[in-house]
């Protein structure tokens, strides 16, 4: 056997603690290995020196010292409960978690809302006038293609929902006007060849073309029409040009704008251009998404202003801006 | 073996006699229990620190932390295993910690500096620690011992403390370090080798 692991042994062997064989081993390199042996001769004077230390015991108070320590402890508890318990307490804060939780979802959903809420069309009821009926089915005209779809006139809808709608949506129709801070751009390529005042021989017929394609004309009294102020207008050449027009396009905006519930504002033309128009105008927020198809068809668009639109706002404040091109 | 028997006539010993009494709510099961640990505890604490305060400190924060988890015990391991791991943990905890570590700052004199003017400095300091010729003045050859446990690593000391002075089992003490028994035999041989080496020709 090694030294190395003879070593290693030593301290079993010493104890008593090793097995027959290992011990032999042990016992047998021993007698041959002086430096092995001294090793063990140390180990030896080790362990009765260290067996021989004496025991250091506690101080007498050791065990009042404790009961004080525990007692300040027990104290310290108290107190800390005193103070935390109230605090510890998980219903409120879970609470008050769940509240706060809460609010910030509204908020989420709040400020995701989408700006321009498109009501269903109801049928209105038979106690409306013609004239509500007038004003319903052409704002029906103005909402796109998929709100119609969604929920179809002919469905059979509850009597009291049909007025409670209604009511909504008479009142979304009429709203009370709000001032725009800043108005949407709607800029507009004109073809310059555009069919000229000169040869434009009254009337608004590209206008009147869509009406009836829309079928709103279909049973309307034209009087009625006319009193709405919507399609029947007639434009002096004077008036056409006092406004600076130059193409007819200009006009037919104009009266899409008018037949879209739109109030023009005064026309306001850049001082030395004439090529380049504004129409300012207000139309309600329902129809402003159809007003764009039906502009669409009659020029081209080059932009579009981000359309940020708030919820409390009725009335649209856009700009229209006209600009030739060949 | 004292002690007494369960409705199953199992044997318990003095000591879970006297855990399942405090568990039961008889605080005075408690005394009872540290007046048979006290000492051996302090003695523990001594040897592994080799600071009478310190080891006061130590000792009685073991015993703080077993009333508090007394109601906790279960009886896997037995009392003083148990008992013995926690001031273990404890002497560990109070030799790691910076005040203690502040309290006995050393300088090494066996490599030496070099400093911010380039050259190298050693200190020669004579080895009080170990000198015979202090130990001779002072005549307490356990001062010598224990100056030469206090050199040794936290590994070893635990083994050498837990063995050799308190004489627990190898297997209590592999309970007791979480190590295995072979290594705890390992350990020990490592351990004494070094001391045995330290000791010679001082005591």
């Amino acid at each position: 056997m090694e030294c190395l692991k003879v070593k290693e042994l030593l301290s079993e062997y010493i104890e008593g603690v090793l097995d027959e064989q290992l011990k032999k081993s042990v016992e047998e390199h021993l007698q041959t290995c002086k430096s092995c042996s001294e090793e063990l001769g140390l180990l030896k004077t080790y362990l009765a020196k260290i067996g021989s230390l004496e025991k250091i015991e506690a101080p007498k108070d050791f065990l009042e010292d404790l009961h004080e320590r525990l007692q300040e402890e027990s104290k310290f508890k108290k107190v800390i409960r005193k103070i935390f318990v109230p605090v510890t307490v998980k219903v409120p804060f879970e609470i008050a978690g769940a509240a706060a939780m809460l609010f910030f979802v509204i908020y989420l959903v709040k400020t995701m809302q989408p700006v321009e809420k498109m009501t269903a069309f109801v049928p209105s009821s038979r106690e409306e006038t013609t004239v509500d009926k007038l004003v319903e089915k052409e704002d029906e005209r103005l909402r796109p293609a998929k709100t119609e779809q969604t929920v179809s006139p002919s469905e059979d809808i509850k009597e009291n929902q049909v007025r409670l709608s209604l009511a909504m949506e008479k009142k979304r129709v009429a709203p009370p006007a709000i001032p725009q801070t800043k108005p949407i751009e709607l800029v507009l390529l004109i073809k310059s060849d555009t069919q000229d005042i000169e040869t434009y021989s009254g009337g608004i017929k590209p206008v009147e073309s869509q009406i009836t394609r829309v079928g709103l004309s279909e049973g309307v009294n034209k009087d009625m029409l006319q009193a709405q102020n919507l399609y029947e207008r007639e434009i002096s050449e004077t008036d056409l040009k006092e406004l600076g027009y130059k193409t007819l396009i200009p006009l037919q905006i104009k009266n899409l704008l008018e037949s879209s519930g739109g109030k023009i504002l005064p026309l306001i033309q850049d001082k030395g251009d004439t090529q380049f128009q504004f129409i300012y105008a207000e139309i309600p927020r329902g129809n402003y998404s159809a007003l764009l198809k039906s502009l669409n068809e009659l020029a081209e668009f080059q932009k579009i202003s981000p359309t940020v639109i708030k919820a409390e706002e009725n009335l649209i404040h856009i700009r229209v801006k006209l600009i030739p091109y060949n | 073996m004292n002690g007494e028997t369960d409705k199953q006539g199992r044997l318990f010993d003095n000591d879970t006699v006297l855990v399942k009494a405090f568990q039961a709510g008889d605080k005075n099961a408690f005394d009872k229990l540290i007046l048979g640990y006290m000492n051996k505890v302090f003695n523990l604490c001594y040897r592994f620190l080799g600071n009478y305060e310190e080891a006061n400190d130590s000792a009685q924060e073991t015993f703080i932390k077993v009333y508090r988890s007394l109601n906790k015990f279960q009886s896997q391991s037995s009392f003083s295993t148990w008992l013995y791991r926690i001031a273990v943990n404890t002497c560990k905890n109070r030799l790691k910690s910076a005040e203690y570590k502040s309290s006995r700052e050393t300088i090494r004199i066996d490599e030496p500096k070099n400093l911010d003017d380039g050259k190298t400095y050693s200190v020669e300091i004579a080895d009080q620690s170990l000198s015979p010729v202090a130990f001779l003045d002072r005549k307490e050859s356990s001062a010598i011992i224990q100056s030469a446990i206090d050199s040794l690593s936290q590994e070893h000391k635990e083994v050498v403390v837990l063995r050799d002075i308190e004489g627990l089992s190898y297997e209590q003490i592999a309970s007791i370090t979480g190590d295995n028994l072979g290594t705890v035999k390992s350990k020990l041989a490592r351990a004494r080798e070094k001391l045995a080496r330290k000791l010679k020709g001082l005591i």
